[in-house]
């Protein structure tokens, strides 16, 4: 393990790719910072680059925006009580009413400092446990990984919006979708009407565009003429004192610890993990009173569990090509375009690759505490970046994206298309992860089905026979039962 | 909320129709001895979907059609109607008049819609940034932008 690090640290200090990495990590912080723009949406907009990258030198520059975008979203929730992402609504809790103090400097410090300290043992944690999951995952056979992906696709879909229903409904939309084309069993055309630009299916990355990024430009466009540049009060004395940093050290614990289990669990991520850690550690604050009126340790919980969200996230993407949230299902499209399949195998036949994620990762916790601390002062420039000039760029960054996968306007019209539906998704409730995700597990999904049934002589019981595919599909029951419950829960 | 619950209604009619149609788009498709055939897991994702469709129209059909309350904004609606029509016909366009001379136009018309009031300054940006795209693209990326039929 120690020589595939090294490896892998040789390969993250090459010139490109730390220049990459250091890019993805600035990027992420002014996308993370801006109320409106995702890190999914970031890591997007560099699809056309990324794939014409080294594969490891892609993905560490990903890994850069995952994480800038995650420590990101703390800025605007510190200086607009707004968070920049839903990863950071905890933040705001203790993060705005230091800002009124006219302490904002010191809690963006400490913000940026938790982050580090999260996000580092979160890379610690995917060092440890990837590879160990790895090896149980290379046992797995094709009923498992049927019952993996349903499982899958199933906790996204509860997990991802306030109503189970529609979140299956939206992955059962992505499931008939990636049907869409010339079958890869028998190679029949299948629901393409004749139409010879359908017989290769939607591809993803025009689906990732619309779904995440043409959708989110559509909705904006709606109110945008309200939109006046936010006043933001001048951010100083950022550096904390080191008794403040002892101070906050347990809370910064606790959230980590929490980020990475919950990041590990598949369609959770960030903003269940914030609000958990900030409830726990204020449990176990000796200052619990101030918690509300400006903690330093009600701004360090928080980000330091949306920080360790990143590498839990990242444990169940690489080792089982299942998401652990919203950004990582869109990462885990960007190594599909890149021709990377993630899972067990991964984990033998690119080791390389693998470990220079780990590598990179932990040099990223570095480059965004650097950054973090030094871009501070200038967080209020980026705040006033006007959106009525930046959403219609990104829209045209949208279309040029998605022409370059193949040259074609058609794929200009898939992600068109997908950006429509996914603003009427997203305007009457309906998740847009799901449906990306049931497009990338749907194949996946079928192979493996038409593959055990194969093998079993088609006796579909051979799903429930293996206790691997009967955990996973008892955990996927398991997943839609409880969402129902808590809903009803909520209701009465 | 009721006014979700009307759209949420329909949305259900609309999910089992499709359902329906994608049974029928795959009835006449091949049956293999052994295995799935290619039409078998879209009819299993089809079905599911139908009873989807059917969870969702009923439980918001339950105590009488649901009344709209509150009115919908149709001018944030138009706006985004408008802006997916200006993308639409400027993909079509495209190939006919080329990125480099239609994007600025684009760009500015949706500055415009966005209601940035500042129109030199989105002029400026509007030529600044085709420039940059189409240089990054044709050059670094190789990705070649349509440049019209009039070059």
């Amino acid at each position: 393990m120690i020589a595939n690090l090294l490896t892998g640290f040789s390969l993250v200090f090459q010139p490109l790719a730390f220049l990459l990495m250091t890019f993805g990590v600035v990027m992420g912080i002014i996308i993370g910072a801006l109320p409106g723009l995702t890190a999914s949406m970031g890591i997007i907009l560099l699809l056309p680059l990324v794939y014409r990258l080294e594969a490891s030198v892609a993905l560490v520059m990903l890994c850069g925006l995952f994480c800038g975008g995650m420590y990101g979203g703390s800025i605007s929730a510190v200086l607009l009580k707004t968070p920049g992402s839903p990863s950071a609504s905890a933040t705001l809790l203790d993060g705005y009413p230091l800002c009124e103090q006219g302490k904002a400097g010191k809690a963006l410090g400490i913000s940026t400092i938790s982050s580090f300290i999260g996000g580092l043992i979160s890379t610690v944690c995917l060092i440890l446990i990837a590879p160990q999951l790895a090896k149980v995952a290379l046992k797995f056979q094709a009923a498992d990984y049927f019952s993996l992906s349903i499982f899958g696709l199933t906790i996204m879909a509860s997990s991802s919006g306030k109503n189970v229903v529609k979140g299956l409904i939206a992955g059962c939309i992505g499931l008939l979708a990636s049907c869409v084309g010339i079958d890869t069993i028998v190679g029949v055309n299948r629901l393409t009407f004749n139409n010879m630009n359908l017989a290769g299916g939607f591809t993803l990355l025009p689906v990732l565009i619309g779904v995440f990024a043409i959708s989110e430009v559509f909705a904006q466009v709606q109110n945008s003429l309200n939109n006046a540049p936010p006043a933001v009060q001048a951010v100083k004395n950022i550096l904390p004192e080191w008794f403040e940093i002892k101070a906050i050290l347990p809370a910064a614990l606790i959230g980590s610890v929490i980020g990475v289990f919950i990041g590990i669990i598949p369609g959770t991520g960030g903003a269940i993990a914030c609000f958990l850690a900030y409830n726990v550690a204020q449990k176990f604050s000796k200052d619990r009173k101030m918690f509300g009126k400006g903690a330093l340790s009600g701004v360090a919980a928080p980000e330091s569990a949306n920080n360790a969200t990143t590498g839990g996230a990242l444990i169940p993407m690489l080792c089982l090509g299942i998401p652990g949230d919203v950004v990582t299902s869109v990462m885990l499209g960007a190594l599909i375009l890149i021709g990377v399949r993630p899972g067990p195998l991964l984990f033998v036949e690119n080791v390389d690759i693998v470990y220079s994620i780990f590598a990179g990762m932990v040099v990223i916790q570095f480059l965004m505490l650097g950054f973090g601390l030094l871009s501070a002062r200038y967080s209020p420039a980026i705040l006033k970046v006007p959106y009525n000039l930046l959403m219609p760029i990104i829209l045209v960054l949208c279309v040029v994206g998605s022409f370059s996968l193949n040259n074609a306007l058609y794929d200009v019209i898939v992600a068109l298309s997908f950006g429509v539906l996914g603003f009427f998704m997203r305007k009457w409730g309906y998740p847009g992860a799901p449906l990306v995700l049931g497009i990338i597990l749907g194949p996946m999904a079928e192979e493996n089905l038409n593959r055990a049934l194969l093998v079993s002589n088609n006796n579909w019981m051979v799903l429930v026979q293996r206790p691997l595919s009967l955990t996973f599909l008892v955990l996927a029951a398991v997943s839609i039962a409880f969402s129902v419950y808590s809903v009803r829960k909520k209701e009465a | 909320m009721r006014e979700t619950k009307r759209v949420d209604f329909w949305t259900g009619v609309v999910l089992m129709l499709v359902s329906v149609g994608v049974w029928i788009l795959t009835a006449n498709l091949p049956v293999p001895k052994r295995g799935i055939g290619p039409g078998s897991y879209p009819r299993v994702v089809a079905a599911i979907l139908f009873l989807l469709g059917l969870v969702t129209s009923v439980s918001n059909i339950q105590g009488g059609y649901p009344k709209a309350s509150g009115s919908i904004n149709w001018v944030h609606l138009g706006r985004a109607a408008l802006l997916a029509v200006m993308s639409l016909v400027y993909v079509r366009l495209l190939n006919l008049i080329g990125f480099p001379l239609l994007t600025p136009f684009f760009l500015f018309s949706v500055i415009m819609l966005f209601g940035f009031k500042r129109w030199k300054m989105a002029l400026l940006v509007s030529i600044g940034t085709t420039a940059v795209i189409f240089i990054l693209f044709n050059i670094v990326f190789m990705v070649f932008l349509p440049v019209g039929r009039f070059f």
